[in-house]
């Protein structure tokens, strides 16, 4: 009779607390790995609430968030990054590509600067690279030592007037990336303003570029600036290996949440996986 | 086609895990007859929600900030758009809202005790403030970001720095903050960002769930898309669902199919500490929607409500 009425206790409890219980599952792991993405997406100086990225979400063009991870020239704070926040928004649906600010040019009047000698930048852009993959594993939780994962440089500004310093900074983050487990290295600047061509020639190329160039065309295909008359070549970086930021901040409205926000297309690498082609960023 | 388990394997799936609970010799015995845990779910009901708005409701402020009202942290520098940047936090202190410009007039000082003003950039970036000046709530913020031009020809050879921040929210209110770094060596300062950040809003249990979708089978137009959503609670403590909190659920891109519906609260009841729930979702796909992939969203209508979403195929 008392077993009787633990059962009829346990059926009334189990209507109360659920039909399937299982314990929560711990944060995982953000996945490694990348893959090709043609779809568009934005990035903001401060990585948004969870609750604004789920507005940016739900019936938008973008698939994918340009995340400002660290580094020294890093312009806002990140009060929202982390590995649960990361974790939360690629269950969102969201995808991402990852910008490390790090040392900037030395011709610049940035603080932080690599250094004019080639040899200590080359070691300098090395020293970045080993610091942006370890803070996606340390902080940001991302997994199987971010094996094939993409993450791009952010050099704001690369004048001429230091571009040999510049080159073996970049080959030097590049080469640092190509080492096992090697991710995939990027470039981000504005198409004239940080010389993203000269990058082609370098001892080691980056695998893809992102260049800034705000001319309202959102196809990946273009990042020539032609009143400018420089930019990135129509040859380089063909084989989906692009990124165009086409539109400068400007706010934007979505599901009754606005940021400040630039848009991007990408026709490259997106993590941890891309697969949706979106003929905005291609054709 | 049902995707989910039957209802009979739920039920008795459900008696044995609230036998174990219950810490009661049965769940042995029932223990190789009960289907995974993980594929049982909460049956999905058509009942309408109540949706959460999202918009900020504006802040009511009588006076405006003075110099006691606020603190200003001194962020990090930057290179961003080209720019040498220096950012700043404004935080109210205060125990109500007060009124502020946005931006107030602001100013950069050097050792040397030369003052440089600071402009607007034109394309300053404005969120949250409207026609020239707002309510900064009691716990909110604003994110300053002023910047300079971050090259020009000989630069980086002499930079000529700004250490001081002064901010004149009136003529007899001024707030000075050092050890900013702020280099005007290749030109002026300008205000590129003035965002207000409203405190958060109060939270509820329920805000505290993280959600998982998870998609068994693609759709069709003209059909019924089922899928998953795991509420796990991640709390010491049960998460009740009373209120019932609503949902919303949205498929495609541009003008999304969207549904605003209760959650199956009566069958759920509540998410224990450190479990999971999974509930069934319906969508009904329009005859005339878009072959190809899409997006799928869903979110809790509770004050920073989980989230979850995916791509699904249609077609």
């Amino acid at each position: 009779m008392r077993r009787r009425r633990a059962l009829i206790v346990a059926i009334a409890v189990a209507g109360q607390l659920g039909f399937a219980l299982t314990q929560a599952a711990p944060v995982s792991a953000f996945p490694a790995g990348s893959g090709i993405g043609q779809t568009q997406g934005f990035d903001a100086c401060q990585d948004p609430t969870e609750s604004q990225m789920s507005a940016f979400w739900n019936g938008t063009p973008y698939y994918w968030l340009g995340t400002y991870i660290g580094g020294y020239e890093m312009a806002c704070a990140q009060p929202n990054l982390n590995s649960v926040w990361l974790w939360d928004l690629y269950n969102q649906g969201w995808k991402f590509e990852f910008l490390w600010v790090g040392l900037q040019a030395p011709c610049t009047t940035y603080q932080y600067r690599f250094s004019s000698n080639t040899s200590t930048a080359f070691s300098q852009g090395q020293n970045e690279a080993i610091n942006a993959v370890n803070y996606l594993i340390n902080n940001l939780g991302v997994g199987n030592n971010a094996q094939s994962t993409a993450v791009t440089f952010d050099l704001d500004v690369a004048p001429s007037a230091c571009q040999a310093a510049t080159n073996a900074f970049i080959s030097g983050w590049d080469y640092q990336l190509s080492l096992s487990p090697a991710q995939e290295s990027g470039v981000y600047g504005g198409v004239c303003y940080s010389s993203l061509q000269s990058y082609a020639n370098i001892s080691y190329v980056p695998v893809f570029v992102w260049g800034g160039l705000w001319d309202g065309a959102s196809t990946t295909k273009d990042l020539w600036n032609s009143s400018g008359n420089c930019g990135v070549t129509s040859g380089s970086w063909v084989y989906s290996q692009r990124l165009k930021q086409w539109q400068g901040p400007h706010n934007e409205t979505w599901n009754g949440v606005q940021l400040n926000i630039d848009d991007d297309c990408a026709n490259t690498w997106v993590n941890p996986s891309g697969t949706i082609t979106d003929s905005a960023c291609i054709s | 086609m049902r995707v989910g388990p039957s209802f009979q394997q739920v039920r008795r799936s459900t008696v044995c895990w609230a036998t174990a609970w219950l810490g009661l010799i049965l769940v042995s015995a029932c223990a190789s007859e009960a289907p995974p845990l993980t594929q049982a779910a909460v049956p999905w009901i058509d009942r309408p929600g109540v949706p959460l708005t999202q918009l900020a409701s504006s802040v009511v402020a009588n006076r405006p900030c003075m110099a006691r009202d606020i603190h200003v942290d001194v962020g990090p520098v930057g290179a961003y758009q080209g720019h040498q940047t220096q950012e700043l936090r404004i935080r109210s202190v205060a125990p109500d809202a007060c009124l502020i410009a946005a931006p107030p007039a602001i100013a950069v000082g050097f050792a040397s005790g030369r003052q440089l003003a600071v402009t607007r950039d034109a394309s300053m970036s404005v969120l949250g403030a409207s026609n020239g000046i707002d309510g900064l709530a009691a716990g909110g913020s604003i994110r300053v970001l002023i910047g300079t031009p971050g090259a020009c020809a000989g630069a980086g050879s002499s930079p000529n720095v700004a250490n001081i921040v002064k901010l004149d929210l009136s003529a007899t209110e001024v707030v000075t903050v050092s050890g900013t770094w702020i280099n005007v060596e290749c030109g002026s300062p300008v205000v590129l960002a003035f965002n207000l950040e409203q405190a958060a809003m109060p939270t509820v249990p329920a805000s505290s769930l993280h959600a998982k979708l998870t998609v068994p089978a693609p759709t069709s137009p003209d059909g019924i898309l089922t899928y998953f959503v795991t509420l796990s609670n991640p709390l010491g403590q049960a998460v009740m669902l009373v209120p019932c909190p609503s949902y919303t659920q949205s498929l495609g891109v541009g003008v999304p199919v969207r549904q605003t519906l209760a959650l199956n609260c009566a069958a759920a009841g509540s998410i224990p500490a450190g479990n999971s729930v999974m509930f069934e979702m319906q969508l009904a796909v329009p005859a005339n929607f878009p072959q190809g992939m899409t997006k799928l969203g869903w979110q809790l209508e509770v004050p920073g409500g989980a989230s979850a979403g995916t791509t699904v195929a249609v077609g």
